[in-house]
């Protein structure tokens, strides 16, 4: 069986689909997004999260570290990035969590052990599974393992995906799962690249290819201030959606919830603007008169 | 006596006259009470003075307080009236032979009568001055009503209700009367929304009454209920925060098997959105045959965050019910155990026709496990209250120590068995209730009153707590000390005697060790297995001094803080003197990290609810968590899964505001605080902190 790195399973996950449901979020994303609230997500490798304000100084970690990355300075402990090497020898050990490995490599029959547990929870509420990520279907052949299992339980399957995903491999998951929460960021190629890294072409390509498909889609996009709210994209993205006859999309405007995450990998949080309420509301209208009506998510 | 002044609604004023008057009663009372008269027995038939198994927090003895407690047949009251249970107490006592060996029964229809005709002069007096407070008022409207009152209360309860207005007068009275009589912490008013149904819906019909009318009747008795109070002593105090367990219940099935629910029903949880009281209490009889529309309103009325309506499995309880009383001499009929209801806290029983014995002494698993260390010795008194066991350090594996564990368990519930049957006697012979043994029935026709087993179906309600506590606590030991050998049994002991301190490393080993609620399969195998054993040894002291084996009710009400003050640190990592876990499936603080669907799977399969009185089962949840409409229906679906499950009892509290400003300074008790942040779930302690005031603020939901 296939094996992936699986960086979380929520269970009881309530906004990525219908119902009660458990999430798996594949670790690992083509993409890097200047606004990722996920930054622990991007790479496909397991990460050391170091969460300073959980550390009590107990020394655990500095006892366990085997890279000489770990010390304490003024009885908290401190990480030395350029030495560590996400082995995960003080997550192990800390007893308060403030360290914690971000990926596991997993098998299908481990995760799809996890999802059975709450398979009457499903049943009840009308809920299911969402894979998302990272970009879950970067998981490859251990994601569609993992979807395959799924239809095979009788469940709802929710992908949750960015659409940069080789087109053999889409079109799998398009035959197999019911539910996609699509992302979409911009409509200009060159814009895209520079926001993701990514052009879009593959990702339209992809888009097209669900919206002909059948199955459900949620079209979402991440909101954010000068960057994608232009009138022009807006006008576009209403061109490209009004040939569907789509005219409502799913928005998930700005916000800094990462930031903590940001800090527990040693990164700097990303200089991005936030809505206040009234700015939001304008963008919303800007949607409304080129006919796209908005949900907030 | 200041703690005994503590109700419901907080610390409670009283006059210095009336002060005097309990400190008098208080000395009068001193050495003739029931706990005086049952500590003497004890002594007198077992030779120990049992006053030491108490002190030590081996068990409450409920015996110093009110007994009988449950659901009485009120529909007797509204649909006959009580002249007309006056006629028929006479002619039984004509009837009745005039024998030697019928005198109790003699006696006893004569009190009965006695106490009958004075609920009714009760609510002649409130005619009375009804009336005469009508003579002297000018204007017309106000005359009016107080005439209406007048006549309402000359009517009833003395003989049968004819419309709504009358019918909750009666209730009142009747209810009241009870209360008074002996004022016992769950005097339940039982299916209130189905036996008044058929007045509510007359006058609805006939336009006589408008649903806002009824709800402003049910906003004034919910008034009533609530300026009951319990005054029996500092300790009683302390155990049930004053609580008086009024409990209405809605929902369930009828003698059919059909869907019971009604309208009026709906009213009931509307009354409770309104008025955020805690008294009385709603508890709904979940079945997956009520209507969507009327589960709506119960999540509506949950999300109020007044922690109501409570749930209880009707199906659970039925089955129960048909497993309890098939024991009894005469059974029981599908009928009567279908016609279930809550009797207050989280116990089941009888609508009507059953009572329980609260006085029941209330055993402390928690502290089997505090005396299985220290050798039987209790740290805190000093004295040797346990069995024996030996010294813990010697024990060779694992089952050797829960061996151990099992004879302090046996031992435990020797005692508070032995005490609670001889407390039984001794209520009989000092405050056996009279009015209460009218209302329910089987009393009447066996001539004998509630506390000599005179309902149709008596139970006996042995309250334990602090299972969790004791099942984590040994799961601790385990892995600590015999699986991982992280630690020895010689340096658990040296840190638990220290409180911890100076061992934080220990404690934090401790805390971390595998607990109840993660829906761990090899984890929930051992506290089903402990539960299981624990139902086991207690059934195997023998039958309760009604004949019969008698289900645990593992419940906390506030028990979990009372016993909690009396015991040192636990292997569970948590500290002297504070409060145990609460309920009796719920998790310990901040030790379920698997989340709500992991905790809900644990709670619900943690005890065989079905030979179990009961169950308990606190879950917290954020407001914004189960907004909307696909928000209702996960609720919904949480409440039948877990009866899928097989739970019985859970109730939701919302996590308030003041919780998660606590959990930003104390991240360490939070970590399994999970909030729902635009897109997705977090842990709370983990957020930055701008994030979390964010949250904060967000969370303050009205009321």
């Amino acid at each position: 069986m296939s094996q992936g790195t699986v960086y979380n399973i929520q269970r009881m996950s309530t906004k990525d689909g219908p119902g009660i449901r458990t999430t798996v979020f594949l670790k690992g994303c083509p993409l890097h997004c200047l606004w990722c609230s996920n930054p622990e997500s991007q790479l496909f490798t397991p990460q050391l999260l170091f969460f300073r304000n959980l550390c009590t100084g107990c020394g655990a970690c500095v006892r366990a570290c085997r890279s000489g990355a770990s010390s304490m300075e003024e009885g908290v402990s401190r990480l030395d990035r350029e030495q560590c090497r996400d082995c995960g020898a003080c997550a192990l050990v800390c007893p308060t969590r403030a360290r914690e490995m971000s990926g596991r490599l997993m098998s299908v029959e481990e995760v799809m052990a996890v999802l059975r547990k709450d398979a009457l929870f499903y049943e009840n509420s009308g809920g299911g599974v969402t894979f998302g990520g990272g970009e879950p279907t970067s998981g490859g052949q251990f994601f569609l393992d993992l979807v395959e299992a799924s239809v095979l339980e009788g469940w709802h399957v929710a992908v949750d995906t960015c659409g940069f995903c080789p087109e053999e491999r889409f079109h799998k998951v398009l035959k197999m799962a019911d539910l996609f929460l699509f992302d979409i960021k911009h409509m200009d190629p060159e814009q895209h690249k520079a926001l993701t890294g990514q052009d879009n072409a593959l990702i339209l390509r992809n888009m097209r290819a669900a919206l002909l498909s059948g199955r459900e889609v949620h079209i979402r996009m991440p909101l954010m201030p000068g960057l994608n709210d232009s009138e022009e994209n807006i006008t576009a993205m209403a061109d490209f959606f009004g040939t569907f006859g789509r005219h409502e999309i799913e928005i998930m405007p700005c916000h800094a919830f990462g930031r903590n995450k940001y800090a527990a990998l040693s990164l700097p949080f990303p200089a991005v603007e936030q809505y206040t309420p009234e700015a939001l509301q304008r963008v919303r209208e800007r949607f409304a008169r080129h006919g796209l009506s908005t949900v907030i998510v | 006596m200041q703690l005994a002044k503590m109700t419901s609604l907080g610390e409670m004023k009283i006059p210095q006259e009336t002060e005097e008057l309990l400190e008098k009663v208080y000395k009068k009372w001193k050495n003739r009470t029931c706990i005086a008269l049952n500590n003497k027995m004890y002594k007198d038939k077992y030779g120990v003075n049992p006053a030491q198994y108490s002190k030590a927090g081996m068990y409450y003895d409920n015996v110093s307080v009110a007994s009988g407690s449950g659901i009485a047949d009120y529909p007797k009251a509204l649909n006959k009236g009580l002249r007309w249970v006056v006629d028929d107490l006479k002619q039984r006592l004509r009837d009745c032979p005039t024998t030697l060996d019928n005198k109790e029964r003699h006696d006893l229809y004569r009190a009965m009568i006695v106490a009958v005709e004075a609920v009714i002069a009760h609510s002649h007096r409130y005619a009375e001055l009804a009336e005469k407070t009508a003579e002297a008022e000018t204007d017309p409207k106000n005359k009016a009503e107080l005439l209406e009152i007048a006549e309402i209360c000359r009517r009833v309860p003395e003989y049968p209700a004819r419309n709504f207005r009358e019918a909750i007068q009666s209730f009142w009275f009747v209810h009241l009367a009870i209360e008074v009589e002996q004022m016992a912490c769950a005097t339940s008013p039982g299916r209130y929304g189905q036996y008044m149904y058929p007045f509510y819906k007359k006058d609805i019909e006939e336009g006589k009454l408008t649903r806002e009318q009824v709800i402003t009747l049910l906003k004034f008795q919910w008034i009533k209920h609530m300026e009951l109070g319990e005054y029996q002593g500092g300790s009683y105090a302390k155990t049930l925060s004053g609580h008086t367990g009024q409990t209405i219940t809605i929902g369930g099935v009828d003698a059919d098997g059909r869907d019971a629910s009604t309208e009026l029903e709906e009213l009931l949880l509307e009354t409770q959105i309104r008025m955020r009281g805690i008294q009385p209490t709603l508890t709904l009889l979940y079945h997956p045959k009520l209507k969507p529309s009327y589960l709506n309103k119960v999540v509506e009325c949950i999300r109020g965050g007044s922690g109501q309506p409570q749930i209880l499995n009707n199906t659970v309880v039925i089955e129960r019910n048909l497993a309890r009383f098939a024991q009894y001499k005469d059974g029981i009929t599908l009928e009567d155990a279908r016609n279930c209801g809550n009797y207050g806290c989280v116990s089941t029983g009888i609508c009507g026709k059953g009572s329980f014995i609260t006085q029941e002494d209330q055993p402390c698993l928690a502290k089997v496990v505090e005396l299985l260390l220290n050798n039987g010795k209790d740290p805190s008194t000093k004295k040797v209250v346990g069995v024996e066991t030996g010294d813990p350090r010697e024990f060779k594996d694992f089952e050797e120590l829960y061996g151990a564990c099992k004879e302090q368990l046996r031992h435990l519930f020797t005692i508070s068995r032995h005490h609670s049957d001889l407390s039984q006697m001794a209520r009989l012979q000092v405050v056996p209730s009279v009015f209460r043994s009218v209302m329910y029935d089987g009393c009447i026709e066996k001539g004998m009153c509630e506390e000599a087993g005179g309902t149709r179906y008596p139970q006996v309600n042995p309250i334990m707590t602090a299972g969790v506590d004791a099942a984590n606590s040994l799961l601790a030991i385990k892995h600590l000390v015999f699986d991982t050998k992280k630690i020895t049994m010689d340096q658990l002991l040296e840190a638990l005697k220290a409180n911890f301190e100076g061992y934080e490393d220990i404690r934090k080993m401790c805390f971390e060790a595998p607990k109840h609620g993660n829906d761990y399969p090899e984890i929930e195998a051992f506290v089903q297995r402990f539960y299981h054993d624990v139902d086991e040894i207690h059934s195997s002291i023998g039958p309760d001094c009604f004949g019969y084996r008698t289900p645990l009710d593992a419940y906390s009400l506030s028990y979990h803080n009372y016993f909690g003050s009396l015991m040192g640190a636990l292997p569970t990592g948590r500290k002297a003197g504070v409060a145990l876990t609460d309920g009796s499936v719920s998790a310990m603080p901040g030790t379920d990290h698997e989340g709500i669907t992991a905790l809900i799977k644990s709670g619900a399969e943690a005890i065989d609810t079905v030979r179990y009185g009961a169950n308990h089962f606190n879950v917290k949840f954020l407001p914004s968590a189960l907004e909307g409409p696909q928000g209702a229906r996960n609720l919904i679906a949480l409440i039948k899964t877990y009866c899928d499950y097989g739970g019985s009892h859970i109730q939701f509290n919302c996590v308030s505001s003041d919780t998660l400003q606590h959990a930003q300074d104390n991240p360490q008790e939070y970590k399994d605080l999970v909030v729902r942040v635009a897109g997705f779930s977090a842990y709370f302690t983990r957020l930055d902190r701008g994030v979390q005031n964010e949250i904060i603020k967000r969370t303050e939901y009205a009321g």
